[in-house]
């Protein structure tokens, strides 16, 4: 250093000095830069509360979902639903006419796990060791069920151990893990969660948002899910379906429409996805099949499910048809001359129900035909019916009169030699507004009995379709687990049968 | 002041007079015939001379030495002349293009002789943009320098431009340069663009500059250039330093107003046989012309009365070209007046900018209004400073609607049956666009085909933003050669957005309001020291140390009110359903650096730099980011031969970084809307975050030299350079099934080679005429080299899709960056289109998404001729791209609708099994399957920019008593000399994205021309 440097440097002293403190300190603040960080707009943790209520209001299925995979495949399939596009027109209903339609097909898939398994998986992490959250870390067992059973019965094997785990174990690529299992830990979950509801422990109160903290009602929930699944097996493990009935007939299960899971939806917030399903799609009506079946036995529930725009008589839409083959069809292509879905069923308030007691009364008949417990078939087959009913009035649409239920039912008796398919065919008129459960125990009972339609170009082959295809987004970014899954179940197709479908 | 500093030239003049023999004086001006002051004025040979005045006049005593007298001054060509016998000897300082001033401003504002970089620089005078000028000034760099590609995007005179130096870095981020100001880096950010399900594109950060407030725009291309800048080097550097009034003495005044028209081009050439209908079949009823309002498959025309969409029959013909009815002339008025003065120790200039534009869709504004200072001056010897500000309020209205459909009037204008008069939707006269009821128009039983003038008339959507750019720096100077620097730098804006959609409208027939507010803060503090000394031995340095800090903080709040209780009276108060929320985000990076240059006998330059950066982004993680150059000046160190008046070599290497996201390292939670009042939320990510995250980081290596021949008649400058980008931050596809749609992760590898080429020559210097033509050309070869996985073979990245859903831009390995792929039809062995039973093509399912090529043009260039002649001066620029592809969602559409010239085959006689009747579901197929049919090579070539100039003769000047005057006729895309797509401009890009060559009824390019005036007094 030159001795004029030096000068400089010493009579500037301060300068320097001020110079130097202020690199130092602009770097020796890592502190200052980690704060900076800190997201004001989220939370690091969060309430166990405020993210069951998140989870309980996300497995309303969405209207993406709900329109294409429920109403466009499952309900027009078992021909509940029906519609006049064509791949011309532009489809709709591709269950209708059996069509390919990959994105409606796989609507359900893309859209469950992100909005619903995310928060399932987080939430059962987090929970899974607190012992105070015995209450909620339940609950998110059992809804976790209520989601995954509705993926697995219309895709066959899919992930479900490790869905919904990409950041608590970085797992991306999740495995197909085949139905059987699937179903052996779905039952196994509800039984292990009933026996976790603690009444001495925290109680999420309103967070719950399905029944206010009540710890019974989440217990005959269960054994109702139980019900539901156990029962799913009678045709591929007789032995097993006994096991689980049983278990959750002594467990427990809904005894009156007051136990019906469901969500109240509220305007301006989460929407009826039915609502949503129905608002932009106004040339979906009701099925031919369903409306005259109605007809046939004098339904009461007629008059609060079909609506005719023209104020002509209910008549259903048969199923199969496009604009140019209806025209030979009484009615033609005016569609406001046939029955459509009551508004009042799917207004945006409206409730959605998850698991209703209509159905376990049903399931309840049926085990009773297969003599697993002592009750009388027929008497909780009209429980059911009268409830499949009654459960109309949480809509507040106007309920027919009890001697008119009365007339329905002494008119169509229970006939113990007709048994299961009564009791299919009203199971099937009982989840008209529970999406993915008539279609899945349409495909165990085979009842009703329906024919199938055979429009040109159908995917099918003429045959009512077994099952929904996977995402082709998995194709791409999960194949080796995707095709693993086909190699044990089948090719990815529509008449490729699950597991529990077996013929 | 004035006087003083002639008396004292006087004096220094007057000591030789004595000794010599003959008095030489004269006026040196430029080439405008502005008094030149400062000029050295040199008799050839010896050490006699002088310097101009202020009015650029200087005297001189010749004696016998010398017969030749040389003109110098920096940023100007050397002017030789023979004295002869002349008393008086005017001459005209010609600017020279190539070096504008031998200092040249590099990265942090610090400046270096030219010499020394050993990386490519090009600076380019502000007067280059304020001619022929584009309202975003950074889309007036089109064409004109080689390595930087400029779209120019579809989205009116308010939009964001798209600036790319030397190719694409990022797979999926920001590729655009950083913008500094007077030292300090300025934000942006875009504001809003259209995509594919829709948007308006509302502006970026550097469309706030007015073109006149700019002295030079230096553009730092490469890594090494930016390096200095760290992380935010990776897409290069553009600088811009505002005018000061420094080399003014006393007061001057400057007008500037350029008015310029600006005129849709209109590319459609659509069928005009068929009207409106389907099935061949012209409509009957009201229905039927309503079901087909928005399809042309109907009869032909045969000028029968037939119904139309309102029920009132008209003649089944030709209605006219809608797209001239609908697009008006729209016009942009742009006023500046600046003042600047100054004295010895210090200088200020004050502008005021007023830019009033009105688009060629009716009721899209623009206005612009720019009020900057800039002052800088002495205190004492050592101290000097340097302050500007500028305060800026720009204000939009219905920027347009692209991307989709929603509020798209090109979309509905071009779609039009060519039965159908576009000025027949206009219906209510006091509310355009609307029925007498109130509500909207639709020429269509669909919501989707929306009414123009009501999209144009009724909707709304405004914004109104209030920056402040100031900047303010303190050198002390030490001694000569050591000095102390601080800086600090702010870049404030706060805007307002609305968005209205009235009551009646039809896709929302309770019409909503949504409002959002956003406020934008950056600060910036530099301080360095630094020194620099020659040696007598012919060695020097130049180092320089510092440290910098940058703070960002962006807020904003929205509200959000639907379903208006009562019509007409769109307030926010009015809304039946309300919703808002507010967001923060902050960060921050402390950062030190040092440059270490070593010179010998200036021409041989070695320099290295270094610079640390820690980012809150990261949590405080820190990166170091290093480079190297060289410059070798050997026509300094070797003889050349005479004709080579200049050769420099250099070559550099740096490796520099990009910027990261704040809050992406860790999973949190948000809160939803409340369940009857019961809180929900859950977790805020869709994307899984990543805590081991860094920047990416680029490496880039060049190589160059500038050449010049004939005593600078001649340049060439040439680069080449290869540049490596890697851990790339992408959000990587995973499975749904993990509950996430992606993971962030460092992955990826892209490579950028290019080269550059700039020549320039003056082949006539006469002092009457002379003619420069300047060429660029560039190459820049893009390879995306892996994606996610370096173990796996041909990946693709998904980048966007267009709106008819057939074509994506997606990265693929071992292809150029930004491939545009689609769907092709299955093709038999000799090629033939396959049909299925229906008669209907079919598309090749087994070929999926097939890559077409890249969106971006890897070849462009421009080349600019200037003509003088005396008084008049005239240049024109014409740009060129090549080697891109654009898929045209417009023209795919104008299939479906029937529009398109080329669904006129078989509406008669059918196609295949397929009657004439049935050509709507043959072309809808096409639309709907195949994309194949609407990619197109993008190349193209314009008549960018003409500018032809008068400069009043001096006789006229001083009777009006005016410096001096330009008159010029000013115009801009006026032509478009090559193109191979149908119907619209190959430049009708999306938006400034990543994903380029993409169309979707974008607004047509406009063609401007008008005049521009400068007056200085």
């Amino acid at each position: 250093m030159s001795k004029n440097m030096k000068s400089i440097l010493f009579k500037n002293k301060f300068l320097v000095v001020t110079l130097i403190i202020i690199m130092l300190t602009s770097t020796a603040c890592e502190d200052e830069l980690t704060e900076i960080n800190e997201n004001p707009n989220e939370i690091t943790n969060l309430d166990y509360g405020i993210q069951l209520t998140n989870i309980l209001l996300s497995t309303t299925e969405g209207g993406y979902e709900m329109f294409r995979a429920s109403l466009g495949y499952c309900f027009a399939s078992i021909q509940q639903l029906a519609d006049l596009e064509s791949p011309v027109s532009g489809v709709f209903l591709p269950g209708d006419k059996y069509l390919n339609d990959p994105l409606f097909a796989a609507s359900l898939f893309d859209e469950v796990y992100t909005r619903e398994h995310k928060n399932l998986a987080d939430f059962l992490h987090r929970t899974k060791d607190d012992e105070e959250a015995v209450n909620y870390h339940a609950m998110g067992r059992i809804w976790r069920v209520m989601s995954a059973h509705r993926i697995t019965d219309i895709y066959g094997d899919v992930p479900y151990f490790n869905s919904g785990k990409g950041y608590i174990d970085n797992n991306w690529f999740p495995a197909y893990d085949a139905q059987e299992e699937i179903y052996a830990d779905m039952l196994n979950e509800l039984e292990g969660a009933v026996l976790q509801l603690d009444p001495n422990k925290k109680n999420p109160g309103t967070n719950d948002i399905i029944y206010n903290g009540d710890l019974d009602k989440w217990k005959k929930l269960a054994y109702s899910l139980m019900l539901r699944l156990g029962m799913r097996l009678t045709k591929v493990d007789n032995g097993a379906a006994e096991v689980w009935v049983k278990k959750a007939i002594s467990g427990g299960v809904m005894t009156s429409n007051d136990d019906i899971a469901k969500i109240i939806h509220e305007i301006g917030a989460s929407r009826n996805p039915f609502f949503n399903g129905f608002e932009t799609r106004d040339q979906v009506r009701l099925s031919a099949t369903f409306v005259d079946w109605m007809i046939n036995m004098n339904d009461p529930r007629l008059d609060m499910i079909s609506y005719v725009e023209s104020g002509g008589p209910h008549k259903g839409l048969p199923n199969g048809y496009d604009y140019e083959t209806i025209q030979d069809y009484p009615g033609g292509n005016d569609l406001t001359t046939y029955s459509n879905y009551n508004p009042e069923l799917r207004k945006w308030e409206s409730p959605s129900f998850r698991q209703t007691y209509a159905e376990v009364e049903l399931l309840l008949a049926e085990a009773a035909v297969y003599s697993w417990h002592g009750g009388d078939a027929a008497e909780h087959y009209e429980k059911g019916v009268r409830a499949a009913i009654n459960q109309f009035g949480l809509f507040g649409v106007e309920l027919p009169s009890d001697s008119a239920i009365d007339d329905y039912l002494n008119n169509n008796p229970f006939d113990p030699a007709k048994g299961l398919e009564m009791i299919g065919e009203q199971y099937w008129a009982a989840t008209i507004l529970v999406s993915w459960e008539g279609y899945s125990n349409w495909r165990r009972t085979g009842f009703p009995v329906l024919t199938p339609t055979n429009y040109p170009g159908n995917v099918t082959n003429g045959q009512i379709l077994r099952r929904l295809t996977y995402s082709g987004t998995e194709y791409s970014l999960n194949a080796e687990n995707v095709n693993a899954a086909n190699n044990r179940q089948g090719p990815d197709d529509f008449m490729t049968r699950v597991w529990w479908d077996k013929e | 002041m004035k006087k003083t500093l002639t008396i004292l030239l006087f004096f220094a003049l007057f000591s030789h007079v004595w000794a010599q023999e003959r008095k030489l004086s004269g006026k040196v001006t430029d080439e405008n015939g502005e008094g030149l002051p400062g000029v050295n004025v040199l008799l050839k040979g010896t050490k006699i001379g002088s310097v101009t005045d202020i009015e650029g006049n200087y005297q001189i005593v010749v004696s016998g030495e010398s017969n030749t007298i040389v003109f110098s001054f920096i940023g100007y060509q050397t002017g030789e002349v023979e004295i002869g016998s002349f008393s008086v000897l005017n001459h005209v300082m010609k600017e020279d293009v190539t070096s504008l001033s031998e200092v040249v401003v590099t990265a942090l504002g610090i400046e270096r002789e030219k010499e020394a970089l050993g990386f490519s620089v090009t600076e380019l005078e502000g007067k280059g943009f304020t001619q022929a000028r584009e309202t975003n000034v950074a889309n007036g760099l089109a064409g004109k320098v080689a390595g930087v590609n400029v779209s120019n995007i579809a989205s009116g005179p308010a939009g964001s431009s798209r600036v790319i130096i030397r190719g694409n870095t990022s797979l999926t981020q920001n590729n655009q340069p950083l913008y500094i100001v007077d030292g300090v880096p300025i934000d942006n950010s875009n504001l809003g663009a259209a995509g594919q399900w829709g948007g308006r594109d509302q502006g970026d950060g550097i469309g706030s500059i007015n073109p006149d407030d700019i002295e030079t725009m230096t553009v730092l291309k490469g890594n090494t250039a930016a390096a200095l800048y760290g992380f935010r080097a990776s897409n290069g550097v553009i600088l811009i330093t505002t005018k000061s009034g420094k080399s003014k003495k006393g007061l001057n005044l400057e007008i500037n107003s350029n008015y310029v028209f600006d005129k849709a081009i209109n590319r459609l050439d659509i069928q005009k046989e068929y009207g409106h209908g389907s099935k061949g079949q012209k409509p009957k009823t009201l229905e039927e012309a309503l079901g087909a309002g928005d399809i042309a498959w109907g009869g032909k025309l045969d000028g029968s009365s037939v119904i139309q969409f309102d029920g009132v029959e008209r003649p089944y013909a030709y209605a006219g070209d809608n797209f001239d009815k609908f697009y008006q002339t729209g016009h942009t008025f742009t006023n500046t007046i600046a003042l600047s003065g100054g004295s010895e120790d210090m200088g200020f200039r004050f502008s005021a900018s007023k830019l009033d534009n009105e688009g060629i869709i009716p009721g899209n504004k623009y206005k612009r209004n720019n009020f900057s200072l800039n002052a800088n001056g002495k205190v004492g010897k050592k101290l000097t400073f340097n302050a500007s500000g500028s305060y800026i309020v720009q204000e939009t209205k219905n920027p347009p609607a692209q991307g989709d459909l929603v509020s798209n009037v090109n979309y509905t204008v071009w779609s039009l049956a060519p039965s159908i008069n576009v000025e027949d939707l206009k219906g209510d006269p006091n509310r355009l666009g609307a029925n007498p009821d109130g509500t909207e128009l639709l020429p269509a039983t669909t919501i989707w085909f929306e009414n123009p003038y009501y999209s144009a008339y009724q909707k709304k959507n405004e914004s109104e933003r209030n920056r402040v750019l100031g900047s303010f720096s303190l050198q002390y100077d030490f001694t000569e050669w050591l000095y102390v620097k601080g800086r600090i730098g702010v870049d404030h804006w706060d805007r307002r957005n609305m968005d209205l959609r009235p009551y009646g409208s039809a896709q929302s027939p309770l019409g909503y309001i949504n409002q959002s507010q956003t406020k934008h803060n950056e600060i910036n503090n530099d301080i360095m020291l630094g020194s620099q000394q020659e040696f007598s031995s012919g060695f020097g340095y130049n180092v320089l140390i510092g440290a910098s800090s940058m703070r960002q903080n962006r807020y904003s709040n929205s509200t959000n009110g639907r379903d208006f209780a009562i019509a007409d009276f769109p307030h926010y108060s009015n809304t039946t359903n309300r919703t808002g929320g507010t967001s923060l985000w902050e960060l921050g990076t402390n950062s030190v650096y040092g440059l270490t240059e070593v010179s010998y006998k200036s021409y041989l330059y070695l320099t290295a730099t270094g610079r640390q950066d820690w980012f809150s982004t990261l949590n405080g993680k820190g990166i170091f980011y290093p480079s190297a150059s060289m410059s070798a000046v050997i026509s300094e160190m070797v003889k050349m031969p005479t004709s080579f008046t200049y050769l420099k070599l250099r070559t550099a290497w740096a490796q520099v970084g990009g910027a990261t996201n704040p809050y992406a390292l860790n999973q949190t939670y948000s809160l939803g809307q409340p369940h009857y009042g019961v809180a929900q939320g859950g977790v805020a990510q869709s994307v899984v975050a990543n805590a081991q995250l860094k920047p990416l980081t680029a490496t880039e290596f060049e190589i160059g030299f500038d050449a010049r021949f004939l005593d600078n008649r001649v340049g060439i400058d040439f680069a080449v350079y290869s540049r490596k980008t890697e851990d790339d931050i992408l959000d990587a596809s995973i499975s749904t099934t993990s509950g996430y749609n992606a993971a962030k992760v460092n992955v990826g590898k892209v490579t950028n080679k290019g080269v550059e080429l700039l020549f320039t020559a003056t082949p006539i210097l006469k002092s009457k005429f002379s003619w420069d033509i300047s060429l660029n050309m560039s190459h820049n070869k893009s390879e995306v080299v892996s994606l996610l996985d370096p173990e796996v073979a041909d990946e693709r990245l998904f980048v966007d899709q267009n709106r008819a859903q057939t074509a994506n831009v997606e990265h693929i390995e071992g292809l150029p960056y930004g491939q545009v792929t689609g769907w092709i039809y299955l093709r038999d062995a000799a090629g033939n289109i396959v049909h299925n039973d229906a008669g209907l093509p079919m598309r090749d399912e087994e070929a999926g998404l097939v890559p077409f090529g890249a969106g971006v043009h890897p070849f462009f260039g421009g080349i600019t001729n200037s003509f003088n002649f005396g008084p008049i001066n005239m240049s024109f620029l014409i740009d060129y791209k090549s080697g891109a592809v654009i898929f045209s969602g417009t023209n795919s559409w104008l299939y479906r609708r029937g529009i398109h010239k080329n669904t006129l085959v078989g509406r008669e006689e059918g196609i295949g099994v397929l009657p004439g009747s049935e050509m709507s579901t043959y072309y809808n197929e096409i639309r709907n399957k195949i994309a194949e049919q609407f990619i197109y090579d993008a190349d193209f070539a314009k008549l960018r920019e003409l500018t032809i100039g008068y400069n009043l003769p001096k006789s006229i000047l001083d009777k009006l008593k005016i410096a001096s005057a330009r008159f010029s006729i000013v115009g801009r895309n006026l032509l478009l000399l090559h193109s191979n797509v149908e119907n619209i401009d190959p430049e009708s890009t999306y938006n400034e994205g990543n994903a380029q060559g993409m169309d979707y009824f974008q607004t047509p390019q406009s063609r401007s021309y008008g005049f521009n005036l400068n007056l200085k007094f």
